[in-house]
C-alpha cells in the first residue's frame, strides 16, 4: 500500500470541518518500523452538529521510506497494513502511553 | 387511468445564488437574488406569475412557518403561496407542486422556491427539533445523521461481501470527484480541489464515514418558474425547452425501521421511486439512457448506494464503476457535475432546486465546456431526506425535445 | 472657544410616591420616615441606562444633522452589561456614523463628569469633535433600605465641540481618591454603604470644597462668582453646611430635585446642569461639581448663543410628563428585584441570533427605513423590492431614519394575553410620517391615551431580556404625543 506523506500543521478543510496532522512519527516495534500519525479535528460547519476529536491512525508497517514522489510532489512511501487484532493491541497500548491524551487509535 | 407528468411541464426559467456563509445577507437578500435571475430568464413580468410552492424546511430560524414570506418579499401579487416541508426532499418538494397546477391545468405559470437561511443558528450545526416526533425524542437513540448513514456503509458491506477498504476507496473517489467539479462552479461554497490522500486520511466521524465524507450547513436559495409546452412556446420561440419527464416520491413504509426483511445496504424508496420515474419518462435502459444526475450526495456512501438503488449500477456493483470512472465528469454518467452537497453544502430546501437548476442548465447548454455534459438529452435528480431506515426520495427526470 | 454646544435631558415618566415604599418596607425600618418626603423617577419595565441615556442624547442634538456627531461617551454604574460597549448602542440609536469614538465610562459615580472632560480636552486638543456626553444610572436599593428611598432614574447629556458654544469651558479641577463611602462588587447587585454620618462629614463634607475651592483657585475664581452651584448630595444636612462654609446664597445653589427625582448617580450633575441651563442667561457663570470615588469640578460661562438654541425637552420638559406609580410590587418586578411567576411559556427561549443583529444593526438600532427612489415610497423595514404595488422596483432604494419622524396610529388594542411585565400589552400599526407603516409596542401611556390618528414618537426601549443568557436587546416603541405638546 502507498502511503502518501501530507503536510503537517496544515488546515485540510472539507465543507463539514478541517483536520490537522501534529505529529508524523515512527514507532521500533518488535523489530519493525510503525509509522503513526497524530491527528486532530474539528467539525464546525456539518449539517450534524458540531465536535472534534484528537485521534491517531497508523498506516502500517513502513516498508519503505519516501522512495517516490506522487504527482504533486509529496513524498510516498510504502507501508503494509496490520490486520491482526492482537499485534492492533499491542501497539495501541504502546502509543496510548506515548500519547496519554490522545483517546482514539486507528489502524487503517 | 392516471397519465403521468411526461412532457406536460416546461421550465421557463430558474435562478439559484450562490451557496455558502452568506453572512451579510438576509433570507429576503438570498429570495431576492435567486428570484430577479428566474424572472430575467423566464422572460416574463412577476404579474404573470399565478401561483407558487415555497419550500424550506427549518423553522426553529430561517424564514418563519406558512407562506407569507415569500409574497411579502417578493411583493407577489396576492398570489397563493403554498409552504412544503418533506426533509431535504422540500426543494422538490415545491417543485412538484408548481408542476402539478400547471399539468393540472389550475394555473399557467408557477413558481417553486426553496431557501434556507441557516448561518444565523450561532453555533455549527442544525438546530435541535424533534424531527421524528415525540415518541423517536423520548426513547429513540441519541443519533445523528452520520452514524445513521454510517450504518448504511456497514450494512452494504456485509450485504455484498466486499472489504471495507473498498467500500471507503469508492466513497473517497465519489468525495474526490465531486470536490474536483465544484472548483469550476462559481456558486458552489467549496472550490478546492482535495487531493484523494487527504481525503482518505481524514478522520472518523461515525465510523466509516471521515470528514470528507460528511456535508456541510450552508445558506442558499434556488427556484424554478415552471408553463405549459405551449406557453412556454410562444415565450421562446426560437430556444430549447427543458420538459419535465417525471416526478415521484416514494416515502418509507415502515418496513425498514420496524420489520425484519430490508438488506440495510440501499434504500427502498430509491429503488420504488426511481423505477416509477423511468416507466413515467418511458426510459427502458437507465444505464444507457440518463445522460447525468445530480443525487443526494449528503453522505458518500448515499451517493454510492444510490447508484445502485437507481437500477443505474448493478448490485454491488456500485463500488467498480465509481472507481473506473463512470460517474466522474468526462466518465458514462457524470454525477454532481455541480460538485454536489459536497461543494455547496445543504440549506435543505434550496438543494432539490440547485439540483434541477443544474440539469436544467446543462440541458440548455449554458456552462462552458470545462464544466458541460456533452449533449445530454436526460437528466436525473434524486433528492433524499430523512434517515435510511426512515425516509423520503424524491425523482425529477428532465429532458430536451 | 471650546465647550457645551448643546444639551439635553430625560427623566422617566413613572413617578413612585415615597411614602408608598413606606408603606411597604417602614416595619423594617421605621426611621426611613425621615426619607420618606416626596417621590422618585422610576423607569417603566422597558427602560435602563442604556435607553435612558439614548432618549437624552436624542434630546441633546436637537437641531443637529446626526452626520455631525464625532464621538459617543456613555457614562453610567448601572450598565446593562459588563461588557459590550453600550456607548455603541446609544451612537447606533443616534445614527451616528461609526467611524467615531465611542467609550464607557464608569466605575464611580462622577463618570458623568469625568465623560465630559474627557470630551473637552479631545475638542480641545482638537482629535475630535461634536462629541455626545449621555450619562445614566438607575440605581438600586435594597428593599427597606434608605438608597431605595434617595435614588432616582434619569439621564442627562451633553455635546461637546468647539462652534456655537453655548456654555463655555473654562477649566477643571479633579481630585482622585480611593474613599469608599460605598461600593458594589463585580458580581453584586445592591451597593454596600458605611455610616451615613461619615458620608456626609468626611465625603461630602469634606470632598465636595476641596473640589470647589481647588477649582477656583486654578482659575482665579471665587466661590461666590458664579451664578449657578450644581452638585449632588442628598443629605439636606450636608447641603446646608457645605452651602454655608462656602457662603453660597441658597438661590444661586442648583435645586437637587431629591423630591422630584432622587438621586441619578453619573447623571446627577449633568441633569442638574441642564435644567441650569434650561433656565441661565448670557454670561452666567456655571459650577458643576460630581462626587464620586473622587471629585470633578468644572467651570463654564454662558454665552449669547444660548438664546438661538432650539428648544428641546430637557429636564424641565421631562418633569412636565408624569405619570404616578401606584404599585411598589411592580417597581420591584421591574427591576428583577423580586422573583414573579411567568408561567411555562414565560420560560420558552428567547434566542438572539448575533449574526442577525449585527446584519441590521441600523435597522434595529438606528431605525433606517428604505426610500424606493422610482416612486418615493418609504418603507420600514428596507425593502429590496418596492412594497407599492404600482411600482414594485427592484434595488431602487436609498436609506432613511425614521426614528425621529414619529407617526400616527392606524389601528391599536391593549392585549390582557400577551405577556407584559405592565400589562395590558398595547401595540398597534403605526404610520410613520413619511411612509411606511409596522407594528409597535406603544409604551408610556394608559390605554385612553390612544385613538385612530393620534400622534406617537418613537423611543428607544428595551425590547426584550434574555434571563436565561442575561441578554438585554433594544428597539423602538411608540409613545402618544402629549396633548399640550401637540
Amino acid at each position: 500500500m502507498k502511503y502518501v506523506h501530507l503536510p503537517l500543521n496544515e488546515e485540510m478543510r472539507s465543507i463539514g470541518g478541517y483536520y490537522k496532522i501534529f505529529e508524523e512519527g515512527v514507532l521500533d516495534y518488535e523489530g519493525r518500523k510503525v509509522l503513526y500519525l497524530v491527528k486532530g479535528a474539528h467539525v464546525e460547519t456539518s449539517c450534524c452538529g458540531s465536535g472534534g476529536m484528537a485521534y491517531m491512525n497508523v498506516p502500517g508497517y513502513l516498508t519503505t521510506w519516501k522512495s517516490e514522489k506522487n504527482d504533486g510532489g509529496l513524498d510516498v512511501s510504502e507501508v503494509k497494513r496490520i490486520r491482526d487484532s492482537a499485534t492492533q493491541k499491542k501497539i495501541r497500548k504502546v502509543l496510548s502511553e506515548k500519547y496519554p491524551y490522545i483517546p482514539v487509535i486507528d489502524f487503517d | 387511468m392516471s397519465e403521468g407528468i411526461r412532457d406536460k411541464v416546461v421550465i421557463l426559467g430558474m435562478g439559484c445564488t450562490r451557496f455558502g456563509e452568506r453572512w451579510d445577507d438576509s433570507p429576503e437578500d438570498l429570495a431576492v437574488e435567486a428570484f430577479i435571475e428566474c424572472l430575467e430568464d423566464a422572460k416574463i413580468e412577476k404579474k404573470e406569475l399565478q401561483a407558487s410552492w415555497l419550500g424550506s424546511h427549518i423553522d426553529e430560524i430561517n424564514i418563519g412557518k406558512g407562506g407569507n414570506f415569500l409574497g411579502t418579499t417578493l411583493k407577489l401579487p396576492l398570489i397563493p403561496v403554498t409552504r412544503v416541508e418533506n426533509f431535504c426532499a422540500s426543494g422538490t418538494e415545491a417543485f412538484r407542486g408548481a408542476c402539478y397546477g400547471v399539468a393540472s391545468g389550475a394555473y399557467d405559470i408557477a413558481l417553486a422556491f426553496g431557501i434556507e437561511k441557516l448561518k444565523d443558528t450561532g453555533y455549527g450545526g442544525l438546530p435541535d427539533s424533534p424531527a421524528f416526533g415525540q415518541m423517536q425524542a423520548a426513547i429513540g437513540p441519541n443519533a445523528t445523521a452520520p452514524g445513521m448513514f454510517a450504518q448504511l456503509a456497514t450494512g452494504y458491506s456485509a450485504r455484498y461481501d466486499i472489504p471495507m477498504d473498498r467500500v471507503k476507496e469508492a466513497m473517497a473517489h465519489v468525495s474526490w470527484k465531486s470536490h474536483q467539479n465544484g472548483v469550476k462552479n462559481p456558486r458552489a461554497h467549496l472550490r478546492k480541489p482535495i487531493p484523494i490522500e487527504q481525503i482518505m486520511g481524514a478522520p472518523m466521524i461515525a465510523y466509516p464515514l471521515g470528514l470528507f465524507d460528511c456535508c456541510g450547513v450552508s445558506d442558499g436559495a434556488a427556484c424554478a418558474i415552471v408553463t405549459t409546452p405551449e406557453i412556454a412556446k410562444k415565450i421562446k420561440p426560437n430556444e430549447d425547452l427543458v420538459k419535465v419527464k417525471a416526478l415521484q416520491i416514494s416515502v418509507s413504509s415502515g418496513e425498514e425501521a420496524l420489520y425484519t426483511d430490508w438488506d440495510g445496504a440501499g434504500m427502498l424508496t430509491t429503488r420504488k421511486a426511481s423505477s416509477m420515474a423511468y416507466e413515467e419518462a418511458g426510459i427502458k435502459n437507465p444505464r444507457k439512457e440518463i445522460s447525468m444526475m445530480e443525487v443526494h450526495d449528503c453522505f458518500s456512501i448515499t451517493e454510492l448506494a444510490t447508484m445502485e438503488d437507481l437500477h443505474i449500477s448493478e448490485p454491488g456493483k456500485g463500488p467498480d464503476d465509481v472507481l473506473d470512472g463512470f460517474f466522474d465528469l468526462d466518465g458514462q454518467i457524470p454525477c454532481q457535475p455541480d460538485g454536489g452537497l459536497k461543494c455547496f453544502g445543504h440549506p435543505i430546501a434550496a438543494s432539490g432546486l440547485r439540483m434541477i437548476y443544474e440539469m436544467y442548465s446543462q440541458l440548455l447548454g449554458r456552462w462552458p465546456e470545462d464544466r458541460a455534459v456533452k449533449d445530454p438529452k436526460f437528466g436525473l435528480t434524486h433528492n433524499l431526506g430523512g434517515v435510511p431506515n426512515q425516509n423520503v426520495c424524491s425523482i425529477a427526470i428532465l429532458g430536451r425535445d | 472657544m471650546v465647550g457645551i454646544r448643546s444639551y439635553g435631558g430625560y427623566v422617566p415618566r413613572y413617578r413612585l410616591n415615597k411614602m408608598i415604599v413606606f408603606g411597604g418596607m417602614g416595619w423594617i425600618n421605621p426611621a426611613n420616615i425621615m426619607n420618606a418626603q416626596g417621590e422618585k423617577a422610576v423607569a417603566n419595565f422597558d427602560e435602563d441606562s442604556v435607553t435612558m441615556a439614548t432618549t437624552a442624547a436624542i434630546d441633546c442634538v436637537t437641531g443637529f444633522g446626526r452626520e455631525e456627531i464625532g464621538g459617543v461617551y456613555f457614562a453610567s454604574t448601572t450598565s446593562s452589561y459588563k461588557e459590550r460597549l453600550c456607548a455603541n448602542l446609544v451612537a447606533g440609536a443616534l445614527a451616528a456614523d461609526e467611524s467615531i469614538r465611542t467609550a464607557d465610562f464608569a466605575g464611580g459615580l462622577k463618570a458623568g463628569t469625568t465623560a465630559l472632560i474627557a470630551a473637552l480636552d479631545a475638542v480641545g486638543a482638537g482629535s475630535a469633535n461634536n462629541i455626545v456626553v449621555s450619562a445614566a444610572d438607575c440605581r438600586l436599593g435594597k428593599m427597606g433600605s434608605v438608597q431605595e428611598l434617595m435614588f432616582g432614574d434619569g439621564a442627562g447629556s451633553m455635546m461637546v465641540g468647539d462652534k456655537d458654544v453655548i456654555a463655555e469651558f473654562k477649566g477643571s479641577f479633579s481630585t482622585g481618591h480611593d474613599f469608599v463611602d460605598h461600593f458594589r462588587g463585580s458580581e453584586a447587585k445592591y451597593d454596600r454603604q458605611w455610616e451615613e454620618r461619615w458620608i456626609r462629614d468626611i465625603g461630602f463634607g469634606q470632598f465636595v470644597p476641596e473640589a470647589i475651592n481647588g477649582l477656583c483657585e486654578k482659575c482665579g475664581v471665587a466661590p461666590t462668582d458664579f451664578a449657578k452651584i450644581i452638585y449632588p448630595c442628598y443629605y439636606g444636612g450636608a447641603r446646608k453646611k457645605i452651602n454655608k462654609t462656602l457662603g453660597f446664597e441658597p438661590d444661586k445653589v442648583q435645586d437637587n430635585m431629591q423630591a422630584i427625582i432622587g438621586d441619578c448617580g453619573t447623571a446627577q450633575p449633568l441633569m442638574m446642569l441642564a435644567k441650569a441651563l434650561d433656565e441661565a442667561k448670557p454670561g452666567d457663570k456655571l459650577l458643576v461639581v460630581s462626587y464620586g470615588s473622587g471629585c470633578d469640578a468644572l467651570y463654564f460661562e454662558v454665552t449669547d448663543n444660548i438664546t438661538k438654541l432650539a428648544p428641546r425637552r430637557s429636564i424641565t420638559g421631562s418633569l412636565a410628563k408624569r405619570a404616578d406609580l401606584d404599585n411598589y410590587i411592580k417597581y420591584l418586578v421591574w427591576r428583577r428585584m423580586v422573583p414573579a411567576d411567568t408561567g411555562l411559556r414565560g420560560e420558552e427561549q428567547k434566542w438572539t441570533r448575533w449574526t442577525l443583529q449585527w446584519r441590521t444593526r441600523k435597522v434595529i438600532l438606528g431605525m433606517e427605513a428604505s426610500r424606493c427612489t422610482k416612486c418615493g415610497t418609504q418603507q420600514f423595514p428596507p425593502q429590496r423590492i418596492c412594497v407599492n404595488p404600482e411600482c414594485g422596483a427592484i434595488d431602487e432604494m436609498e436609506r432613511v431614519i425614521v426614528s425621529d419622524k414619529g407617526g400616527k396610529v392606524f389601528s391599536f388594542t391593549s392585549d390582557m394575553l400577551a405577556a407584559s411585565a405592565n400589562p395590558p400589552a398595547m401595540y398597534g400599526a403605526v404610520d410613520i410620517n413619511g411612509g411606511g407603516r409596522y407594528v409597535f409596542d406603544f409604551t408610556d401611556c394608559a390605554i385612553d391615551d390612544l385613538a385612530v390618528g393620534k400622534s406617537v414618537d418613537f423611543s428607544f426601549r428595551i425590547k426584550y431580556y434574555d434571563a436565561m443568557r442575561d441578554i438585554t436587546n433594544y428597539f423602538w416603541k411608540a409613545v402618544p404625543v402629549a396633548e399640550e405638546a401637540e
